[in-house]
């Protein structure tokens, strides 16, 4: 399921480069170019989650947030502060209007991706919740750190989980060998990127036929897990 | 409602300071200086948030980020990476993904601090 994402920006260039940065993170998006559409647009698209700019024509960006904060529905919808606005006060009156994070433009669209995903995962994940992982036939738990293939146990070492955990997260994009070093090994580690091909080795080994097809080699680059 | 917090830093003046702090905002502090420690801790405790150092002696902070989230008991509860070592975008966006929920770097105003938290427990309290 994709998150519906509402950007709230009347600027057309910071709509533009949070819409794509949504879109890069596997988001759907729609636009509100004023307070009052978007607190309108609320009700009736539905947004997952508010990525709200604090200088909006009408209403501004901190009294849409402390609207919604008052009312029972709106409590529950993630919003993300997106500002020029960089002093304490501002960032402690966008918290105590009800923020869930805040960020100074200019923004990197990664971290904004990587912010917005772990806010979504405080208000999705309730207590003792699993994270289950599912792309084809595979599906890998989280939080009992186990791996199935249609159905079937699989053994997997720590560095074969994460592997497997990050590309499945990832999946249908291509990862880099260096960004796969960093994400499972660490920058602690000296280890070479061969090591990382002989973990795919073995994974694509351990996974069977599933593994042969969706783990594919991408020629002096990475490795795709394929959600095909 | 009594907020409990396992702070786990070695940093011994920041510890304190931190404890100080959001003692007297209401929150009961604990903290340890090592990551070994801090995984027990966090066993015993079950506090409402864990803030989090990257460079522990023995267990590193990612790894016990990554152990944390991948172990049933505590995969719940929100951690928040306090890192004075690691501030490029890779590195926060890497703990993040990690499973952090949320990543500060050092120095840190400890108001701004005291907001996040407030804004993640808000959320935790709902749902848990």
């Amino acid at each position: 399921m994709k998150y519906k994402i509402l950007v709230v920006e009347d600027n057309k260039n910071d709509a533009e480069q949070l819409t794509n940065a949504c879109h890069q993170g596997g988001f759907q998006t729609s636009l509100a170019d004023s307070g009052e559409k978007a607190l309108e647009m609320v009700w009736t698209w539905k947004p997952d989650m508010l990525l709200l700019d604090l200088l909006l024509p009408g209403i501004g960006g901190k009294e849409v947030c402390r609207i919604l904060r008052e009312d029972e529905r709106g409590r529950a919808i993630p919003l993300i502060m997106i500002s020029q606005a960089k002093d304490r006060g501002d960032v402690l009156a966008g918290f105590a209007a009800g923020t869930d994070d805040y960020l100074t433009k200019p923004f990197e669209p990664q971290e904004l991706v990587a912010r917005m995903n772990a806010v979504l995962r405080r208000y999705h994940k309730k207590n003792g919740e699993s994270e289950v992982l599912c792309v084809g036939k595979v599906m890998l738990d989280l939080s009992k750190h186990r791996v199935e293939v249609d159905g079937a146990g699989v053994k997997l070492t720590g560095k074969e989980f994460g592997l497997l955990e990050v590309m499945m997260k990832k999946s249908g994009r291509v990862l880099s060998r260096q960004f796969l070093l960093e994400y499972v090994w660490g920058y602690e580690e000296e280890v070479l990127t061969r090591t990382i091909d002989m973990h795919i080795a073995r994974l694509r080994q351990k996974l069977g036929d599933e593994g042969r097809q969706r783990i594919q080699t991408v020629e002096r680059f990475g490795y795709r897990f394929s959600d095909e | 409602m009594e907020r409990r917090l396992l702070m786990i830093d070695d940093d011994i003046a920041l510890g304190k300071l931190v404890q100080e702090f959001l003692t007297t905002e209401g929150w009961s502090c604990y903290w340890v200086d090592n990551g070994e420690e801090g995984y027990q801790e966090a066993l015993a405790l079950k506090p409402d948030v864990i803030l989090l150092d990257l460079n522990l002696p023995g267990v590193g902070g990612m790894e016990l980020c990554h152990r944390m989230k991948g172990d049933p008991r505590l995969s719940h509860i929100p951690v928040v990476i306090l890192t004075g070592a690691y501030k490029e975008v890779r590195d926060r966006v890497r703990g993040l993904e990690r499973g952090a929920d949320d990543y500060i770097l050092k120095p840190f105003d400890l108001d701004i601090l005291l907001a996040r938290l407030n804004s993640i427990s808000r959320v935790k309290g709902k749902v848990a």
